[in-house]
């Protein structure tokens, strides 16, 4: 599904650039927010195809994140990848409960993150 | 649909970290006795397929931001705010993660523990070791001789 819309949700500078680089050359196009809250209104506004998000963050963070996006009708068929830095398989239980897709742990290599997220749009994988 | 090319991949590695793709094991090595460079160029590349104009440019964000995340975790320690520890730490944690910088990872690990169970009594010791990395990565980031080891950006690289 290439030009198909993704955010991505990170309060990490680099890793925004770096996936919204990452993305944006194999074809998506990206939109990007620096915090969950910021993500959702995002979500809402532009309808993205597919939300990347990373979990801890402030204010809520990704799970606050997940389950806003998971009640609203507006959102609830957004499929999200959760990319999270912690190796606690209850970190990613919970993510998975409130609403992610997938849960890849960070630093995922490029070919496993794309073709996440082509599998996520309905491209296979 | 995947567009990484391996081959410009392997060459980046190849040609950066002077190692042979196939079961290569530390991406810097230590040269002379000297200590083993703070992070993982193959980390890294794994991240960015090679783009090597991305690295920098992260890199610069990288040290941008960092005073002030090592500001945010160190007056959590001081105020004794666990859960922000938990957070600041964790976030730290991300972003080393991306450089590979496992040493560095792994005290912010420590941290994040201490925050997430609110046992900050001997936090001091880690904060320390933590900082004293923190510092080397700065530094060898810092220094452009680093950059001097990039190869010329690949065709095909992004030109944004």
């Amino acid at each position: 599904m290439t030009g198909a819309r993704v955010l991505v949700v990170d309060d990490d500078r680099a890793t925004v650039l770096m996936l919204s680089r990452l993305l944006q050359k194999a074809g998506y196009h990206v939109i990007s927010a620096l915090e969950a809250s910021q993500g959702v209104m995002q979500a809402h506004r532009e309808r993205p195809a597919l939300i990347v998000t990373d979990l801890m963050m402030p204010a809520g963070g990704g799970l606050s994140l997940l389950e806003r996006l998971t009640l609203s009708a507006k959102t609830n068929t957004i499929p999200i990848i959760v990319l999270t830095a912690s190796d606690d398989p209850e970190v990613g239980a919970r993510a998975r409960a409130a609403g992610a897709t997938r849960v890849l742990r960070k630093p995922c290599d490029t070919e496993r993150l794309l073709e996440a997220v082509e599998a996520a749009l309905g491209g296979g994988g | 649909m995947t567009t990484v090319n391996r081959e410009a991949l392997r060459r980046v590695l190849e040609r950066w970290v002077g190692l042979p793709p196939a079961g290569a094991e530390p991406a810097v090595p230590p040269r002379d006795g000297a200590p083993a460079a703070p992070i993982d160029v193959m980390a890294l590349c794994r991240w960015i397929g090679g783009d090597t104009r991305l690295l920098v440019e992260l890199v610069g964000i990288f040290l941008e931001d960092l005073p002030e995340r090592r500001r945010e975790l160190r007056e959590a320690v001081r105020d004794r705010r666990s859960s922000e520890v938990e957070r600041a730490a964790h976030s730290l944690k991300g972003a080393l993660a991306n450089f590979g910088a496992s040493t560095a990872v792994s005290l912010a690990e420590r941290l994040e523990g201490m925050g997430r169970t609110a046992e900050l009594a001997d936090t001091a010791p880690v904060l320390a070791q933590f900082d004293a990395e923190l510092d080397r990565l700065a530094v060898f980031l810092a220094d452009p001789g680093w950059r001097a080891r990039l190869p010329a950006a690949e065709p095909g690289d992004a030109r944004r």
